[in-house]
């Protein structure tokens, strides 16, 4: 193990333990449930709402501790008499205050009992989604691991030229994603192609012009017709055929019309061999042929369709315009 | 390459101005890059008085163009900032607009030389003033935006959003700050880069400085920054006072700032106002470890600082900003709950190898991403990218 992986896993193993511990204590009710609320008042008055990890629970818990209403006054005070003044008081006005205290009590067990309902229901289509999902998605480590071993392709030098031509007068900001190679973004936005880069790798964090995010998650905050044109790659090696055909179906309402658009694809038969037969039969996905890529773009009425193959057969580019 | 950054005020003042003022003056050292700075004469955020004199000076070849504030901070202002944080998506343009108007500072002065800048890029920050959201709309073409922005509801504004997406390009100081902005408006296709901030140069320690505070013998925990409740001091030493009640450590907790709301200092918590930057580094050094409570941060150089003084940090586990740098750093805990706040506080000032681990762990981070060389050459490429 090298050293700095059994850095981060001492430091995983600190943050596990304090959160564990932390639940531990206060499931044992280590700490009175009038002192936990006074102190997450203050605490969670100023995180963000968007902050709190599970939105439901914590709202269901903030208004049990806010309506948990402590009848018993405290009687502190800087005089004995004044303190004694205040005993008299609260015994005198006990009945009142503990009845009023019910009542505030029984306003939050209505009010969270439909939020109770609501958050039942959400774990409910959340384990039934997680069952779909395990099911679609069998050997998923095993997966992550033969995709960590494996290197992406590599855009061949002879597409840039192409690529340049083809971009070149986009009416608009171009998307390259996710598969992101840096050289080739700067060598086009230097040759004034108005391009930026979306991949979910955490490597290029100090790249200039990049998001580093999921290219669907990327789509879903653009607007439509926003785009002047994209370059698609990456996901078409590696992503399910649903993968693929979302994120087409996203570029494309993004994109303006007349956007110049490309799409690079290993061959699936180079690809086989490159991975060996293990990560090809567990792989989740494997990449569609260019013909299938040239259907699935004139179907959305895509003019001027070109491929080209790479000199060593590895991959394909294929550019269309939109209409 | 020509540029012109754009300030409500300059100086050791406000944690994106001060970090915008220290980029400009190492991007003014760079051969071939010419570098203006245009402000206010003011100095305070809360009345936007003019306290400096208007003209312009150069300091480290960086020139500085201060202005007058023609009006500042009234009584109109606090309505309309409370109707804006019950709901800003219900505010109309021109309630938004008188908001900014009061936000201020207003300076027709700055909005006129802005203007007439011929500069190639004019570099906008904060956001939430209004400088950025009245002048940067009418540069759109050559105008960025450095939001240094956090989670809250000014940010939901549609004139923010108007101004945003008119922009030339966004510059960042943490990827969680350019989630947050992309999630907010429409902004995710336009030129960006996370650049995130430096520190200046730890200075030395002053020997005496700890034992005019009565520190010199005694283990202490600090917090630095604004003493107010946004940023989340008043928790932290409620917090705070309950770990004392119910441990047997014999530490202080040290707030250095300035507070906008009183805070006695007592056997417990000890309010350090009006500090020097040597008595902040020496106090930094003197530290088991910083706590940085808020839940509202854009970058928090303030973690940066304690790494550079070789002590870890805790921090507030809401607030993604920090977390995520004290996560990637391994530089840290942080906390989520007062028991969690209890066993971390515990850990950290009883392991001592754990301190030093994680010490090192966040200096080493910091000087991986966030060395100013680092900083400028980005910031470099990202101006080329754009122009």
């Amino acid at each position: 193990m090298s050293d700095s992986q059994s850095d981060t896993d001492y430091f995983q193993e600190i943050v596990a333990e304090i959160e564990t511990e932390a639940r531990n204590r206060a499931a044992t009710g280590e700490y009175p449930r009038a002192l936990l609320r006074s102190l997450e008042e203050e605490f969670r008055r100023w995180i963000p709402d968007a902050s709190l990890e599970n939105g439901v629970e914590d709202t269901i818990r903030g208004i049990e501790a806010a309506s948990y209403v402590d009848a018993s006054v405290p009687l502190e005070s800087r005089s004995s008499v004044g303190s004694f003044v205040k005993w008299v008081v609260r015994r005198l006005t006990y009945f009142y205050h503990r009845h009023m205290a019910q009542q505030v009590t029984a306003l939050g067990i209505h009010v969270t009992r439909p939020l109770r309902l609501l958050d039942a229901m959400l774990k409910n289509i959340d384990r039934r989604v997680s069952a779909i999902e395990d099911q679609l998605d069998v050997g998923a480590a095993a997966r992550s691991e033969l995709i960590a071993g494996i290197a992406n392709t590599c855009v061949p030098e002879e597409f840039k030229e192409i690529l340049l031509e083809h971009l070149t007068d986009a009416p608009g900001r171009v998307v390259f994603g996710d598969l992101f190679q840096p050289e080739l973004l700067r060598f086009l936005s230097r040759q004034s192609v108005d391009i930026y880069g979306v991949s979910p790798t955490g490597d290029t964090i100090e790249a200039v012009d990049v998001r580093q995010e999921q290219l669907l998650d990327h789509l879903n905050h653009l607007e439509s017709d926003v785009l002047g044109g994209f370059v698609l790659c990456g996901v078409t090696d590696r992503g399910s055929l649903n993968e693929q055909l979302r994120v087409l179906r996203l570029l494309l309402l993004r994109s303006k019309p007349g956007a110049p658009v490309a799409v690079i694809v290993a061959h699936p038969e180079s690809l086989s061999s490159r991975f060996g037969p293990v990560a090809t039969d567990l792989l989740h996905g494997r990449p569609l042929h260019p013909e299938t890529w040239c259907y699935l773009l004139s179907r959305e009425h895509a003019s001027d369709l070109t491929v080209t193959e790479a000199s060593d057969s590895t991959c394909s580019l294929i550019t269309a315009k939109l209409q | 390459m020509k540029v012109d950054f754009v300030t409500p005020r300059y100086g050791p003042v406000g944690g994106a101005e001060n970090a915008v003022g220290a980029l400009a003056r190492r991007l003014a050292r760079q051969a071939g890059w010419t570098v203006g700075l245009h402000t206010t004469c003011a100095n305070s955020s809360n009345s936007w008085a003019n306290e400096h004199a208007p003209g312009t000076t150069v300091a480290d070849s960086l020139m500085i163009h201060r202005h007058l504030v023609d009006s500042g901070r009234n009584d109109a202002w606090s309505p309309l900032e409370r109707r804006i944080q019950l709901g800003p998506s219900s505010v109309d343009p021109t309630t938004q607009d008188q908001f900014f108007f009061h936000q201020g500072p207003v300076s027709e002065g700055l909005a006129d030389a802005v203007q007439q800048s011929v500069a190639d890029l004019v570099l906008f920050a904060p956001y939430l003033f209004w400088p950025t959201i009245a002048i940067a709309p009418q540069l759109a073409s050559r105008g960025v935006i450095i939001p240094a922005a956090h989670d809250e509801p000014f940010l939901r504004l549609s004139r923010v959003g108007e101004m945003l997406e008119k922009s030339r390009g966004l510059i960042y100081g943490s990827l969680a700050e350019q989630h947050l902005l992309q999630r907010t408006h429409s902004v995710a296709h336009l030129p960006s880069v996370v650049l995130g901030w430096g520190i200046e140069e730890p200075l030395k320690d002053d020997p005496s400085a700890l034992s005019k505070l009565g520190l010199s013998d005694k283990p202490y925990v600090i917090c630095v920054g604004r003493i107010e409740h946004a940023k989340g001091t008043l928790a932290l030493v409620d917090f705070w006072r309950t770990h004392k009640s119910r441990s047997k450590s014999d530490h202080q907790l040290v707030l250095l700032g300035e507070p906008s709301v009183a805070i006695d200092s007592h056997d417990d918590v000890l309010v350090v106002r009006g500090a020097d930057d040597v008595t902040k580094w020496s106090l930094l050094r003197g530290a088991d470890f910083l706590i940085n409570p808020s839940a509202l941060e854009s970058f928090s150089l303030v973690l940066f600082e304690a790494w550079a003084a070789g002590i870890p940090v805790l921090v507030n586990g809401h607030c993604e900003t920090t977390r995520t740098h004290v996560a990637r750093g391994m530089g840290g805990l942080w906390y989520r709950s007062y028991p969690e706040f209890e066993i971390a506080v515990h850990r950290l000032t009883s392991d001592r190898p754990l301190r030093t681990q994680l010490a090192t762990n966040g200096h080493n981070f910091g000087e991986t991403f966030y060395s100013w060389d680092k900083i400028v050459q980005r910031f470099i490429e990202f101006c080329d990218h754009i122009t």
